[in-house]
């Protein structure tokens, strides 16, 4: 390789990684207890919850929705979703449709009684979780992350490309541990970063995904759904009253995909359904369709069945780039793993930031230094 | 060092790649297995996320020197 051009993309890692290390070596240290969430919860969760009639029937949809909207004075319906392993359904509601996530309330029903499910009281990682996805900025803070998650990824392909004049002379895993500091350093960055980096591009990428999720379903709502839209131009959205029964709803989206199955439904008016419809989302049942969500659209005010249309190609990346980027699809051994690439890939951030932090001499220098450290006539001077 | 010395150390760019690429392929085939399936599917993604973590510990353990 050329001078110039090892210079070159010097400069590109150099700057893009300087930029962004600050929020990645942030995003990677929340990152770590976030991947353990589930079992953290678990842990904190200490009464066992258990239904109130075990064996008894379940209460319509209709009246949980009532009971949660007693509970929320003025509060209009969000969203409805579902537990998988107990009869609990959890609703979502806000001041008005499109509110946003901070002014939403959640809260969980025992559906064989209509009575509250104590919440997972745990601030901490609600805290982290937020610091993690927005730091408290709502969608600037979350685009923001996502223009640092560009940065590293030209941080990624930029040291790869650096790898190879670094390992001319070297065999791969070589750390010379007997050599100046800073050539251990340089060797543990060089090391490190090329194992881990297909883990961590994929774990990027599926994060800069995963933060473009608003603009992501505004061009879904826009694109697939505008024409379900069109022809109610003098109403509104619905108010509760004024909407059909959930359950008959739910049913007729349960009838049009007797292979899938109920996920949770967005009511009209918010990010995942149009002004007029609700939208039943469904998922398959198989461990790829699992992650991958369908709508049926349900007319709010008179309860027909209007559509079931099928996700566009960026709204079902969108999807994948969830259990991708969180490491919560494999098992316990797959989240161990998981921690362990991100202590990693921490390594790597700081022993980049001590390399650019201890520059005394450009690159090409730098690389020559390396090679001649090779030769046994180089000896150690720190 | 001598010009031909030089040479004769240089690595060529496939021999510098190869283990990274391995590592890489390793890697990708444990990511997405995982989506594909719960069981020998789940034992897979476990052993392909493994070989960066082994790769690591062994390096770190028998190459530092």
């Amino acid at each position: 390789m050329q001078q110039r051009t090892i210079r070159v993309w010097s400069g590109i890692h150099k700057w893009t990684s300087l930029i962004c290390t600050a929020f990645i070596l942030m995003l990677c240290i929340t990152g770590l207890p976030l991947i353990f969430h589930d079992e953290i919860d678990e842990a904190l969760d200490t009464q066992q919850w258990q239904p109130a009639n075990p064996n008894g029937e379940l209460l319509p949809l209709d009246r949980i929705l009532s009971i949660a909207l007693e509970s929320q004075p003025g509060g209009t319906p969000l969203f409805m979703s579902f537990d998988k392993e107990r009869p609990v359904v959890n609703v979502t509601t806000g001041p008005s449709p499109d509110a946003a996530a901070g002014d939403m309330h959640f809260a969980s029903y025992d559906r064989t009684s209509g009575e509250t499910v104590p919440a997972h009281e745990n601030g901490v990682m609600d805290f982290i979780l937020q610091l993690h996805t927005d730091m408290f900025l709502g969608l600037p803070g979350m685009l923001f992350l996502g223009a640092m998650g560009v940065l590293l990824f030209l941080a990624i392909v930029s040291g790869v490309v650096l790898y190879a004049p670094f390992m001319r002379k070297l065999d791969f895993g070589t750390v010379r541990k007997s050599k100046t500091r800073r050539i251990k350093w340089l060797d543990y960055h060089n090391l490190l970063g090329v194992i881990t980096i297909a883990w961590l591009a994929v774990v990027t990428l599926t994060g800069v995904v995963n933060t473009l999720s608003t603009p992501i379903l505004d061009t879904w709502r826009e694109q697939s759904l505008a024409d379900l839209a069109q022809g109610y131009d003098d109403q509104s959205v619905p108010d509760p009253g004024e909407m059909a029964s959930l359950d008959s709803a739910v049913n007729e989206a349960v009838k049009a995909a007797p292979d899938k199955t109920l996920q949770f439904v967005a009511f009209p008016g918010g990010m995942w359904s149009t002004d007029f419809h609700y939208a039943v989302f469904l998922h398959g049942n198989t461990s790829m369709t699992q992650h991958l969500i369908t709508p049926a659209l349900i007319n709010a005010r008179t309860g027909e069945f209007t559509a079931m249309r099928e996700m566009p190609w960026y709204v079902k990346t969108l999807a994948l780039s969830g259990p991708l980027h969180f490491g919560d699809y494999g098992g316990l051994p797959l989240k161990i793993l998981w921690a362990v690439l991100d202590v990693l890939t921490i390594v790597v951030l700081g022993s980049g930031l001590y390399l650019w932090a201890s520059r005394r001499r450009p690159v090409t220098s730098e690389i020559r230094d390396s090679r001649e450290a090779n030769s046994p006539s180089f000896t150690a001077t720190s | 060092m001598s010009h031909k010395n030089t040479t004769r150390n240089h690595r060529p760019l496939w021999r510098i790649f190869a283990a990274p690429i391995w590592i890489a392929l390793a890697s990708l085939i444990g990511l997405a297995s995982a989506l594909m399936g719960e069981g020998i599917w789940n034992l897979l993604s476990w052993v392909g996320l493994g070989v960066p973590a082994l790769v690591t510990a062994y390096t770190l353990h028998y190459r530092a020197r």
